[in-house]
């Protein structure tokens, strides 16, 4: 690589090892990496902002991509990186706007971990800005309709799908699927958390009549997706997803730990409950039924604490050593709080 | 005591990175400091928060003994919050209501009192209490 190009460390050496296989993969004959830049955020994967030039074939010219990889090995949930590809094709290919996804590489040996390529797409994520600014958000009824508009595109992909092998047959009944899970994962910390049991227990004894199961994000919330020019143009973030209760997705978007702060905005902080369903509803061709919807705020509450634990674990126990994993450990009282509000209500 | 004891030291520490370091930290460098200084704003307030926690740990132990669990310890957090989420694990809500009241209000105070310490700007969200001053 010429000394105006990336430098040797970039990518942690690994750039001529990416420029190598973009080439074969692409048949770009010689690749340069002419800059690179680690994008904020992310705690499991890492992304890197990437220009780069092909010489030759279909790709060939000057483009702004990003690599999408893995930083640490994955606890609890999570897709690999080529299963996540996968997912955010089909997504792209049901209509929800998301990066173009390029190219994926299950070989561990080329960079040390699983990748893909996706289109750079230019726009905001940081959530305490757009639940705050409203010069990025003239519109918020806007807004908050289009997100309602991309989350039923999402859940209109349904099983069976060929393309998605590796999300196994769909549960019958998500929701206590969902909580046996939970209960599993609580069993292996080493500490105990009445607090969170005790939104399990009014979860399970309140568990609603079961929806056939539709690919679902699991982490469709205001920080997760791109906003330019007052709109969503691209959702981000899909390691989670599978096949689920589309009520579940819909919940953690409404789930006052995901409002930044704007607890009066139902809608993730950025506008109105009745806009995003607005937008939903109009695009599912389907009616949601509102009282249901609580039901599965109180999980997303249940879900986020018991991932708390977790994180704050792998720093306790040595295994990745991070003040922001520390720090994730002192959001779990918040979480109880809102758990041990929410059970009351459910038990009413 | 005439030595800055640690609650001290850590004051003015923070008020130090709060003052002078985090103005003056590049962009890519200010995500970290201002975790660095809300984990510091939280050990001072831990460190001052003993009568409240004291208190909550009381009324769990108080809750947890009222419960027909066993435990290899019988003392401190751990094993009340052990005893307490078995109990509720293998119970239903409203089979003891009286219980339940006892062990609900235990837990809202260990929250509350946990809360105040991570973020009180949070407290009147939950409790409606006006947050005290951090």
């Amino acid at each position: 690589m010429n000394a105006h190009l990336a430098s040797p460390q970039t990518l942690g050496g690994k750039a001529p090892a990416l420029c190598a296989w973009m080439s074969r993969e692409l048949d770009a004959g010689t690749v340069d990496l002419l800059g690179a830049q680690l994008l904020a955020g992310g705690a499991i994967q890492e992304n890197w902002r990437l220009q780069v030039q092909l010489a030759q074939g279909p790709k060939a010219g000057r483009h702004d991509w990003v690599l999408r990889r893995d930083r640490a090995t994955q606890v609890g949930e999570g897709r690999s990186r080529s299963e996540e590809f996968a997912v955010l094709r089909a997504a792209h290919a049901a209509g929800v706007t998301v990066p173009l996804p390029l190219l994926a590489c299950a070989d561990e040996s080329v960079l040390g971990s699983e990748f893909f390529l996706m289109e750079w797409v230019a726009g905001v994520s940081a959530a305490h800005r757009l639940v705050k600014d409203d010069a990025l958000v003239p519109d918020r009824s806007l807004l908050a309709r289009e997100l309602g508009v991309q989350m039923a595109r999402i859940h209109s992909v349904r099983p069976p799908a060929q393309a998605l092998p590796f999300l196994g047959a769909p549960p019958c009944d998500p929701g206590c699927a969902a909580l046996a899970g939970l209960r599993l994962r609580l069993d292996s910390l080493p500490q105990a958390f009445p607090a969170i049991e005790w939104g399990l227990r009014a979860l399970l004894q309140r568990a609603p009549e079961p929806q056939p199961a539709t690919l679902v994000h699991r982490d469709y919330r205001t920080g997760n997706y791109l906003v330019h020019g007052g709109r969503p143009v691209a959702i981000l973030d899909w390691e989670f997803s599978g096949w689920g209760d589309p009520r579940e997705d819909i919940g953690w978007f409404f789930a006052k730990c995901w409002r930044f702060g704007k607890v009066e905005r139902r809608a993730g902080g950025i506008g109105h409950d009745a806009d995003f369903m607005a937008g939903y509803e109009h695009t599912a061709q389907r009616p949601v039924d509102r009282d249901s919807i609580a039901w599965w705020e109180l999980l997303a509450h249940v879900r986020w604490a018991v991932i708390a634990a977790e994180q704050a674990q792998r720093h306790l126990s040595g295994s990745e050593s991070s003040l922001e994993l520390a720090l994730t450990g002192r959001l779990i009282s918040q979480l109880e709080a809102e758990i041990l509000l929410l059970s009351q209500v459910e038990a009413a | 005591m005439f030595r800055p004891d640690a609650q001290a030291l850590l004051a003015i520490a923070h008020e130090t990175l709060v003052r002078e370091l985090l103005p003056q930290l590049a962009p890519e460098a200010r995500y970290a400091g201002l975790m660095v200084a809300n984990a510091m704003a939280i050990a001072l307030r831990e460190l001052a928060a003993s009568p409240a926690l004291a208190d909550a740990a009381r009324t769990l132990e108080v809750a947890a003994k009222a419960l027909d669990e066993a435990d290899a310890d019988t003392a401190g957090w751990a094993s009340a919050e052990r005893r307490l989420a078995r109990h509720i694990r293998r119970s239903q809500a409203g089979a003891d209501p009286s219980a339940d009241a006892a062990i609900h209000g235990a837990l809202c105070l260990t929250a509350h009192a946990r809360l105040a310490i991570d973020n009180p700007r949070a407290l009147s969200d939950y409790f409606g209490l006006a947050s005290q001053a951090s």
